[in-house]
């Protein structure tokens, strides 16, 4: 829908006759309005109404367009035979792929392409296991697809990302590189303890050493998810035994690490685990006694200390 | 080098699960060439239910391995009988028919009895006549029986895989596990009931 010339028309008129007012006000001449538009910054971008009203309608049809085919697939799931299934996930995901990789070029996509390549990886992983399940539903083991699967997926973001160079890529990429790592010593009778505390360890390493190239952004999401499985991995390993206090050890690590790295994920995960363990700890050996409901005060008062604590530190650091 | 030297971590964080997959790998399969393989043969039942009514139930005593049948014989309750070499890798089905004495009779007309008064029939088996059976879980070789539900499946393929994966029963010792073959591991009573081991 255009807009009629003559509305354009008036508008431009009435601004003139704005301007001209202003100028009589504040007593502006015009070799002073033209030098000060010689020296005026460029505006970044001319947004109109029109545009804003534009991407705001194409963003909720997209918002429609995905929750309609969610609940498509919600709705009509048990009726559906398997090529439909596989065609309505897949089929999706290998359209949404390569569409988010068709907006990279494009500076009017920007925005559009990380969640469009985010739901495409969603969509097409959700499609390769829905078609394994369809294909061989009576399999008596799933974990040697499920790896093949990763092993694809990683290969393909791994290529992606060298060619793009995009954090969402990486992201993709170590998703699927731990996701087949993990099941294959899952296959291999790993104890899956052991595997938490390797993978999260592995995890906080590679977090730390994104920290100082150009995906540092990517290092506060590996400290949180690293921390979460380090911590994870021990208490299994170690509950009910004598060495399960090595979990305090571990987010005393954790605060301190996240200190001195300036990582508030880390510093709050570990933080947390402290808080959960503390919790567990008091619920398993003193809910019954009058000490727990004290214990639970005394945690209180040890926090607000801690927090107080780490407000100083704060302050100084910033001093 | 420079590059390595540059980005530690990321070298470290990529070798950490690089040498537990090495290790576990060999872990699982260094056992298979420095451990025998089991020397004796299995015996196992599937479709095995005890608790429930008109059924068969198994005994071995003084190493005789013997079927009852408790209750009538509707045509259902009946165990397959499986024999397992392990050295061989052969698996042979052990026929369990029902005796003259209990023939297959429609439900309705079942006679109403006390739990207590329900007869026992016994069912031979002619196939384990002279064989000895030692009932308990580990085998004079050391193998010991493990069946599958006391696997715990990890936390990843809880999500991914379905629980089928870990109902496989194996016997193993010193990390070297053989899986005893199941082949009803589809139909209802689908795990494994270890009876003994073949023993001379």
């Amino acid at each position: 829908m255009t807009v009629p010339s003559d509305i354009l028309e008036q508008d431009k008129r009435r601004a003139i006759a704005s301007m001209i007012e202003q100028m009589y006000v504040h007593d502006i001449t015009l070799p002073e309005l033209e030098e000060a538009l010689k020296h005026a910054p460029q505006p970044a971008a001319v947004t109109d109404s029109h545009a804003a009203a534009s991407t705001l309608i194409m963003r909720l049809a997209g918002i429609f367009m995905v929750t309609g085919i969610a609940t498509y697939i919600t709705l009509f799931w048990p009726d559906m035979n398997s090529m439909w299934r596989v065609l309505v996930t897949l089929g999706t995901g290998l359209l949404l792929h390569p569409l988010a990789l068709k907006t990279l070029g494009h500076d009017r996509f920007v925005q559009a392409s990380t969640p469009l390549l985010l739901a495409g990886m969603g969509m097409e992983m959700l499609g390769f296991f829905v078609m394994m399940k369809e294909i061989f539903p009576l399999a008596p083991d799933l974990r040697y697809g499920v790896m093949g699967i990763m092993a694809v997926l990683a290969v393909q973001e791994g290529i992606l990302f060298l060619r793009h160079r995009l954090p969402v890529l990486l992201v993709a990429a170590l998703f699927c590189c731990y996701g087949f790592v993990a099941v294959l010593l899952d296959v291999l009778g790993t104890n899956e303890d052991i595997v938490m505390i390797v993978l999260g360890m592995s995890l906080l390493l590679v977090a730390h050493g994104l920290a100082i190239t150009r995906y540092a952004v990517l290092s506060e999401i590996g400290y949180g998810c690293g921390a979460c499985a380090l911590n994870s991995g021990l208490f299994g390993l170690t509950q009910g035994g004598p060495y399960e206090a090595v979990l305090l050890l571990s987010a005393g690590g954790g605060m301190v690490l996240g200190m001195r790295l300036r990582s508030t994920v880390l510093l709050m995960v570990s933080i947390l685990t402290l808080l959960a363990y503390s919790s567990y700890f008091t619920a398993t050996y003193f809910i019954h006694t009058v000490g727990w409901p004290f214990a639970l005060v005394l945690l209180g008062v040890i926090y607000a200390g801690a927090a107080y604590y780490a407000l100083q530190l704060r302050k100084r650091l910033k001093a | 080098m420079p590059f390595i030297r540059m980005h530690m971590s990321l070298v470290a964080g990529a070798a950490l699960p690089a040498l537990l997959v090495a290790y576990s790998v060999c872990a699982a399969w260094l056992p298979r060439y420095l451990v025998d393989p089991p020397a004796y043969d299995a015996l196992y039942l599937t479709q095995y239910n005890e608790s429930s009514p008109n059924s068969a139930r198994f005994q071995v005593m003084d190493g005789r391995f013997s079927l009852h049948f408790s209750g009538e014989n509707f045509g259902y309750g009946w165990p397959r009988l499986y024999r397992f070499s392990p050295a061989a890798g052969t698996l042979s089905e052990i026929p369990v028919t029902a005796p003259a004495s209990l023939p297959v009779m429609p439900p309705y007309n079942r006679p109403v009895l006390p739990a207590s008064e329900e007869k026992t029939t016994s069912v031979p088996i002619p196939e384990l006549d002279g064989v000895r059976v030692d009932p308990s879980r580990v085998a004079p070789d050391g193998y010991v029986f493990t069946p599958g539900y006391e696997k715990r499946p990890s936390l990843l393929s809880r999500w991914l895989v379905s629980q089928r994966a870990y109902d496989l029963a194996v016997v193993e010792k010193y990390g070297y596990a053989v899986a005893l073959p199941n082949p009803d591991r589809e139909g209802a009573n689908q795990s494994l009931r270890f009876a003994g081991w073949i023993v001379p």
